[in-house]
């Protein structure tokens, strides 16, 4: 056993936790605010070649291993839970086309990446989030028909998937010039991640991958749904932190709160949950890059624990902060907010353990 | 490079004491928790199986190989993982240095370590270690031990009684902890080595108890008893300001995460009994099928975690990391999460849950007890959260000690 990351994989988090400091935290209200990451972020982020990794054969700067994005996205999330899903959650898109796509469809959508352009995977639904063995929608004769909710940038979107069920669990592009009927979200957190509810109704598309390959799908989407283990830990240190300064310079009853046990067991007790969360989605990373037959037990398990992790926390977060944490004066409240969306959104830790549970009879 | 494979050495290990804990000590389990005590043949054949020397870490051996010291702490998680999983009071029963072990390496000197660990735990024959910390009144509040060191020209006179001491009754060498001047409050408290049949040394009540019934814990008590000057460990730098206390909370870092490895084991057993059953006798149809498939798969996730957080502070301690932070992190998340998964089992057996037909009573009350000993969960809750308030560079994921 080894966990020490790669001197490469030390670089990149180093660079992305500078620039989250520096540039992501300090506009994180204004994210908020306008509904959107802020252009200027943005653009860093594809200059980085963060924000979609594409190959260098595509034009791209290179992709990452699933281990590598968890660490990004734990580091971006700590400046901003929102920028991070909604820049990493257009990502995705790029690296499922990677992972699943024909050479033509790859040598046609990936260099869009590299121009800036955004991604957009239509995947959850009402009674699927994290299970999408379970998804209703499906594509007839190439055309898609079901109800998605939190799909990103579909109104902006230049690559747009969308996740169809059944037995050849698929993925389908959606052509630039077909019309979606989307209807933006309201949503309680996350806002900087724009996001719509689409109704596809016979809309005309293209299978990924050309022919049927559910495993292979599996695998892409296993890499997308470690994402938000990746974002909700970054989201809960972020949180935790926050909260440890305060408990040190507030004092009451003439002492800082954090020597009170009723704070600091708080403390100790999210530390243990961010940290275990952690080393579950370091695990689910290792056991899809090492292609394990646990990885999908192994992923669901983290996206579980890291969003109960996150909410938790985030909960703990306004509470040590008193009256305080509620104010929109701090952050706290904003990854309350952050924290349950991202759970409902896509990683319940009731539908990860009643999914996983299913796969307990045959794994063991 | 992240990576979560077990060594080949790790892993062989794991077959093996798995097998021996399933055909040896999971058949046995019963009846020694119905008679409180294992039987002195079944200690011999332990012992015989086990070299004498089960609990000893790799290290402490004068035969270790560089890789075998390079993997101490996480063979010792491995192993006893799976020995607890065949039955977690019985393992106590094993001859060999028990938790002596770990406070001699830590705070002894390599002279100390020969003479009370090589020397003692040959493997030839059943030889029992000891550590006697807790008092009445001193439990995690180990500074306020009240036991007393006085010396006395080439000697130290102990006076003192220690109570729930596993294996004192049959201790070979005994760790004990004591102050040699009470006005220095914790930096006054050191730890010495008392050797069986030393004049003054005698064993009190062996007390009755609700789950570990077949682990012997005794009162101690010293009466003038004299030990040798050297008997200190650390030896003459022992007597030097900060020294003491240190090698006391030093030898918790190793310990913790062992005693956390033993309670996975036992919630391990739990679940997967429990498992087992249920996929007979709850049917796929059965209406109970969907809230007994969230509860196994919320118990194996809690479990798998406390294993995760348990192998990392031994990682980090066979790579000489300090690992205080992440020892109690491990002590303070397994036991309860292994109770959890003790309280689950009994939840989706109902009345077959508590009946001693099975041993899912038995794991429960065997349990209860792990986020007590070795310092509560309380106490580690103080460990992990003085490590975070001050220092939030802890909270980063590269950031592992203190």
């Amino acid at each position: 056993m080894e966990l020490e990351p790669t001197d490469e994989q030390k670089a990149i988090v180093d660079a992305i936790r500078d620039f989250a400091q520096n540039e992501v935290r300090p506009a994180n209200r204004e994210c908020e605010e306008a509904g959107v990451v802020s252009e200027r972020i943005e653009k860093q982020l594809v200059e980085m070649g963060v924000a979609a990794p594409v190959a260098e054969q595509y034009g791209g700067q290179g992709t990452f291993d699933t281990m590598t994005s968890v660490l990004i996205a734990e580091e971006l999330s700590w400046g901003d839970p929102g920028v991070a899903f909604s820049i990493l959650g257009s990502g995705l898109a790029a690296t499922i086309v990677d992972l699943a796509g024909t050479d033509a469809q790859k040598s046609e959508l990936l260099p869009k990446f590299t121009e800036g352009a955004r991604g957009s995977v239509a995947l959850a639904e009402r009674d699927a989030g994290a299970d999408f063995t379970v998804l209703e929608a499906r594509a007839t004769k190439d055309e898609i028909h079901g109800l998605k909710y939190g799909v990103l940038h579909a109104d902006s979107a230049a690559v747009r998937l969308v996740v169809t069920g059944g037995d050849d669990l698929g993925v389908w592009i959606v052509p630039e010039a077909e019309e979606l009927s989307a209807q933006q979200e309201d949503k309680l957190g996350l806002r900087a991640a724009s996001t719509f509810k689409v109704r596809f109704e016979g809309v005309k598309t293209e299978r990924l991958g050309g022919s049927p390959d559910p495993a292979k799908v599996r695998l892409a989407l296993l890499r997308a749904k470690l994402l938000n283990a990746g974002i909700a830990i970054g989201l809960g240190r972020a949180a935790l932190e926050y909260a440890s300064v305060y408990a040190q310079e507030r004092t009451a009853f003439g002492r800082p709160i954090g020597a009170f046990q009723g704070i600091s067991f708080k403390i100790a007790d999210r530390a243990m949950d961010l940290e275990t969360a952690r080393l579950l989605a370091w695990k689910a990373a290792w056991a899809i890059d090492n292609d394990l037959n646990d990885a999908h037990e192994l992923v669901m398990s983290a996206c579980g624990h890291a969003a109960a992790a996150a909410v938790t926390t985030a909960d703990d977060g306004v509470q040590i902060l008193g009256g305080h944490g509620y104010m929109r004066d701090h952050p706290e409240e904003l990854w309350y907010r952050d924290a349950m969306t991202l759970a409902t959104f896509d990683s319940p830790s009731m539908i990860g353990d009643v999914f996983l549970s299913k796969t307990y009879e045959v794994a063991e | 490079m992240i990576d979560f494979e077990l060594h080949d050495t790790l892993k062989g290990i794991e077959a093996f004491v798995h097998q021996f804990a399933e055909q040896t000590l999971r058949p046995l389990a019963r009846e020694a928790d119905t008679n409180g005590k294992v039987d002195p043949k079944v200690i011999q054949m332990l012992g015989q199986i086990a070299g004498n020397r089960a609990t000893i870490v790799p290290e402490e051996r004068p035969d270790a190989g560089e890789e075998r010291a390079r993997l101490g702490n996480m063979l010792s998680m491995i192993g006893s993982e799976e020995l607890a999983w065949g039955d977690a009071a019985m393992i106590l029963n094993i001859p060999g240095p028990g938790l002596a072990g770990p406070s001699i390496n830590a705070a002894g000197t390599p002279e100390q370590k020969k003479k009370f660990l090589h020397d003692v735990f040959t493997g030839e024959e059943p030889r029992f270690g000891a550590l006697a910390v807790t008092e009445a009144q001193a439990g995690s509040d180990v500074s306020n031990v009240q036991t007393t060191a006085t010396r006395d020209g080439d000697e130290w006179i102990l006076n003192g009684t220690k109570v729930f001491c596993t294996n004192g009754a049959r201790a070979d060498v005994l760790v004990i902890n004591a102050t040699i001047d009470k006005s220095l409050g914790r930096e006054g408290q050191k730890l010495f080595v008392v050797l069986k049949d030393t004049p003054g040394f005698r064993v009190g009540k062996i007390e009755k108890k609700l789950g570990l019934t077949a682990s012997e814990t005794a009162e101690i008590v010293l009466e003038d008893c004299r030990i040798p000057f050297d008997h200190i460990l650390g030896g003459e730098d022992a007597l030097k300001p900060k020294s003491g206390f240190k090698g006391t909370m030093k030898a918790f870092d190793a310990s913790r995460p062992t005693v956390a490895a033993m309670a996975i084991g036992i919630g391990r057993a739990a679940y997967e009994y429990v498992r087992d059953w249920s996929a007979v006798e709850v049917p796929a149809h059965s209406r109970r099928r969907p809230f007994v498939e969230a509860k196994l798969a919320h118990m194996k996730r809690e479990l798998d975690a406390a294993r995760l957080v348990t192998r990392k502070a031994a990682w980090m301690a066979d790579r000489r990391i300090p690992n205080s932070k992440e020892a109690s992190m491990s002590k303070a998340y397994a036991p309860p999460a292994a109770l959890r998964a003790c309280i689950g089992a009994i939840e989706i057996m109902g009345p077959e849950g508590y009946s001693k037909e099975h041993l899912v009573e038995k794991w429960y009350r065997d349990i209860k007890v792990y986020d007590i000993f070795e310092g509560t969960g309380q106490i580690n809750r103080v460990v992990i959260s003085r490590n975070i308030l001050g220092r939030l560079d802890e909270l980063k994921p590269e950031n592992n000690g203190s």
